[in-house]
């Protein structure tokens, strides 16, 4: 496969735990891409192609909110794919990230299975956590 | 604006680390209007590791995490899928126990707020044992395995109507 994952979120840890779970579902190591924040994230776009976007809202610099804006401003990445994984719950600001093109959003705790099946299905692969 | 309850607490942060990091957790507090004292037969090792999380909304409130080093640990490798006595995990304790703050301060806003939540959370800290609340709404005591995992929910103030 040869679709390349950008994980954004502030903690270290969740960002392995994501990677680990993005590699279940099938995206190489050398694939796999992360920022901190949406500032962070904005730079990886600018040298790297990047298919699907996995983003925390709530980060200090750039919240996800601001860096989706931001990314909708570029027609160059129209078309890509952004999962929000956060625990978010706000219900006008999921409404307006969902207005901006996310196209899904797993709210934490979640578990690692729906993210695995959530990231094969968006880069249509077989993932090794299917049941 | 809804209760909380210790025993909400107990359920919203098991469900949590069930889910995240492959943990199971039961309260290790004496059940709701009962004298006895809680069920475990040992003390759980002393909280070392803090965290804080607060949130914003038709009121506003706070929610700290106390921790003993080992929960610390075993968290962090819950999340990553490694070994608690790895290096990987032994020193993303703290920031593993500031995700979970932020998890469970999610957690209790939707339980809060309903479905069509109002509130929004802020970020997640690493703090020291002085920024625990001395008259938290509602605690919660876990055993984790044999580790401690307190949870201690402070409401702060309602927002008042314009």
């Amino acid at each position: 496969m040869k679709c390349n994952v950008l994980i954004v979120d502030d903690s270290p840890v969740l960002r392995g735990a994501i990677q680990k779970v993005a590699k279940l579902a099938g995206v190489p190591d050398d694939r796999i891409f992360t920022a901190g924040n949406g500032k962070e994230a904005l730079a990886v776009l600018d040298t790297t192609w990047i298919d699907l976007v996995l983003l925390d809202i709530n980060m200090p610099v750039m919240d996800g909110e601001e860096f989706t804006r931001e990314v909708r401003k570029n027609p160059t990445l129209a078309d890509l794919k952004i999962v929000v994984v956060s625990t978010e719950a706000n219900d006008e600001r999921l409404k307006r990230l969902r207005d901006l093109g996310v196209v899904e959003t797993l709210r934490k705790p979640f578990q690692p299975e729906d993210l695995c099946h959530l990231i094969s299905k968006l880069l249509g692969v077989t993932p090794s956590c299917a049941s | 604006m809804r209760e909380l309850t210790s025993d909400a607490l107990v359920r919203l942060t098991a469900i949590a680390l069930e889910r995240t990091a492959f943990l199971m957790a039961e309260s290790a507090d004496p059940p709701s209007g009962s004298d006895l004292p809680g069920r475990l037969s040992e003390p759980l090792p002393a909280a070392t590791c803090f965290a804080r999380i607060d949130y914003r909304g038709p009121e506003r409130g706070e929610v700290f995490l106390a921790a003993s080093d080992g929960f610390a640990r075993k968290l962090a490798a819950g999340l990553l899928g490694a070994d608690p006595d790895s290096p990987d995990a032994e020193g993303a304790g703290p920031d593993a126990l500031r995700e979970l703050a932020n998890i469970v301060g999610g957690s209790l806003i939707c339980e809060l707020g309903g479905e069509r939540c109002p509130f929004s959370i802020g970020l997640p800290a690493v703090c020291d044992a002085a920024a625990l609340p001395t008259n938290p709404t509602a605690v919660a005591t876990l055993d984790v395995e044999g580790e401690r995992l307190e949870v201690h929910w402070s409401r702060l103030a309602i927002a008042q109507a314009a």
